[in-house]
């Protein structure tokens, strides 16, 4: 009887996975390529990895602020080379890639309580990239400013 | 008997899906949040510290002297840690739909394990960072 319900669940539930002769489409290695609405979908969906290894980066940048100022200024040096940078610029438009993609999706996707005015999908589209230049601009400012008095002071 | 008392509400066979169904709601949840996160935080992060900083511009990450005092404020520290935390979490979640799509099709729970389990060492490898930076200069 178990086995039976297990083969004969719904098809997004467990049993579709177990069974032995369920169908599986094959894809080729590159199903993407040729339609640039697949191919802005694989890259987006690749941005997921290249931020981790971003974020590995940025940790390690992190880490040497410990190991003194001459390994962090080495360490600064590094990110200058081409491949570093050319690596970063990619990075960089993959995460614009999602923010755009994540952010046009949420203002359609947003749910609203029941019983009050819903906003136009281009309203909730602008505060969200409000949202984003306002929460960029606020993050900058550490980021450019930090410690900047204080290093003109001492020189 | 055992059949009937299996998938009464509360056995352990219906507390096993629900584990199952939880978990999945729970990745579902943090993916959501850490794909927000990222998304606002990730770009200018980005352009200030791997494009802006090593083409000339001179940003606090490319002093010592400076990003020493900026990491140096913990509340950045505890900010900068959420922000990795949900996005490694975001990574593994968005990793782990993404491999059928490049062809690795595989039943095995293996492939959650390692994106999961990758993004949570991510997290613990962010928490340590943050742990051991030193504080601001006297």
């Amino acid at each position: 009887m178990n086995e039976l319900l297990r083969r004969t669940s719904s098809p997004s539930g467990p049993g579709r996975a177990a069974h032995p002769k369920a169908y599986q489409r094959r894809f080729p290695l590159l199903w993407w390529n040729g339609n640039p609405r697949y191919t802005v979908y694989m890259l987006r969906e690749a941005s997921s990895v290249t931020l981790a290894v971003w974020l590995l980066l940025m940790l390690r940048q992190i880490d040497h602020v410990r190991k003194g100022p001459e390994a962090y200024a080495a360490f600064v040096n590094r990110l200058r080379s081409p491949f570093w940078l050319a690596f970063n610029i990619a990075n960089l438009g993959l995460a614009v890639l999602h923010t755009y993609t994540w952010l046009s999706l949420t203002a359609q996707v947003l749910p609203f309580p029941p019983g009050l005015p819903r906003p136009k999908t281009e309203q909730v589209h602008r505060g969200l990239f409000g949202a984003w230049a306002l929460i960029s601009f606020a993050v900058s400012i550490p980021f450019l400013f930090g410690g900047f008095a204080r290093s003109r002071r001492k020189s | 008997m055992s059949a009937a008392f299996n998938t009464r509400p509360g056995s352990v066979r219906m507390r096993s899906h629900a584990h199952e169904a939880g978990a999945e709601v729970w990745w579902w949840g943090l993916f959501a949040a850490g794909g927000m996160i990222s998304a606002l935080v990730a770009p200018v992060l980005m352009l200030l510290q791997g494009v802006a900083g090593p083409v000339g511009v001179p940003t606090a990450a490319m002093r010592h002297d400076r990003m020493r005092r900026v990491v140096g404020n913990p509340l950045l520290r505890l900010a900068l840690l959420a922000f990795s935390v949900f996005s490694f979490i975001y990574s593994g979640h968005r990793t782990r739909r993404y491999l059928p799509d490049l062809g690795i099709r595989t039943k095995s729970p293996i492939v959650s394990q390692i994106c999961y389990g990758l993004a949570i060492l991510g997290g613990l490898r962010a928490a340590m960072v943050m742990a051991r930076v030193p504080g601001k200069q006297k």
